[in-house]
């Protein structure tokens, strides 16, 4: 049994290496919290290992994303609801992050400069400032799609939604994204 | 949607932030990932120790057993038995007792 079971762990222990950094990444910018992205990104490694190590390799890049963003949109839920414990008088945003839109509240987009966001866009701290400041759904589609390249459908299964809503909340996503950076 | 050279440098730079990580935080995701593997890795440890249990809980109950000795032999005798064993000093005891408690009930004074 042991020797069966040998080649799948070094297989999992080589996926998770391969993923670990990036879903921390991901996860430091959804929670905004070192503490909170550490846990979520062990707590998604273990689902994975106990539920899914079976299934074909091929299978565990878009499983691990779903559970890690599945894990990332309970979080979100759980600060909402102390957010609201917490604070009777605060406003707070909907369950649904379609609600929150960050480009109301950036400048026209006729007054871009494109050369301009192309070099903020290689600043580090900006992006990772901007996309942390992104709705949630919105930083999970950019991310989804751009950053790890899966497509709409791949995306929306990931993210649990119908493709329509992926290709909303990556429009309002870019479109924040460009605002941010040419403002 | 979004320029693709946006695209390209937003994706260049989210890579680059992965460099950026610092080696406690890379130490840590390495443990995190060594934890999670733990439960399957002892799995075939589990079941090993099941397998030896097993077997040596077969070779106990297999083994022969010393025909010198009768369970009956060892085992402790009846209460019954006991019942009728008399220890002398206890019943003195508890005369001397009874005595003591009719004095109390009646009193010197009470005849």
């Amino acid at each position: 049994m042991a020797s069966a079971t040998a080649p799948r762990d070094r297989a999992l222990d080589r996926f998770l290496a391969s993923v670990e950094r990036r879903a921390y990444r991901m996860a430091e910018m959804a929670t905004r919290s070192h503490h909170d992205a550490l846990d979520v990104v062990q707590d998604a490694m273990l689902a994975l290992v106990t539920r899914y190590s079976e299934r074909p390799e091929a299978e565990w890049g878009p499983l691990f994303h779903r559970i890690l963003q599945t894990r990332l949109l309970d979080y979100h839920r759980r600060q909402k609801v102390r957010g609201r414990v917490l604070s009777f008088f605060r406003p707070v945003a909907s369950d649904c992050d379609d609600d929150e839109d960050m480009s109301a509240t950036l400048p026209d987009l006729h007054t871009a400069e494109p050369a301009v966001s192309l070099e903020r866009a290689r600043d580090m701290d900006t992006v990772l400032d901007v996309l942390r400041r992104l709705p949630m759904r919105q930083q999970q589609a950019f991310l989804l799609r751009i950053w790890e390249g899966y497509d709409v459908a791949h995306t929306a299964e990931i993210m649990g939604c119908s493709e329509g809503s992926v290709k909303t909340h990556l429009f309002r996503a870019t479109q924040a994204l460009r605002h941010a950076l040419e403002s | 949607m979004i320029g693709k050279d946006l695209e390209q440098t937003l994706r260049d730079t989210l890579d680059r932030s992965l460099d950026q990580i610092d080696d406690h935080t890379v130490a840590a995701l390495a443990q995190a990932r060594a934890a999670a593997l733990t439960p399957r890795r002892r799995w075939p440890v589990v079941v090993g120790g099941l397998a030896l249990a097993a077997t040596v809980a077969g070779i106990v109950a297999t083994l022969p057993r010393s025909p010198g000795v009768s369970p009956s032999a060892v085992s402790a005798p009846p209460l019954a038995e006991l019942a009728w064993q008399e220890d002398p000093d206890m019943l003195n005891d508890m005369e001397l007792l009874l005595v003591l408690g009719e004095d109390a009930v009646g009193g010197p004074d009470a005849g």
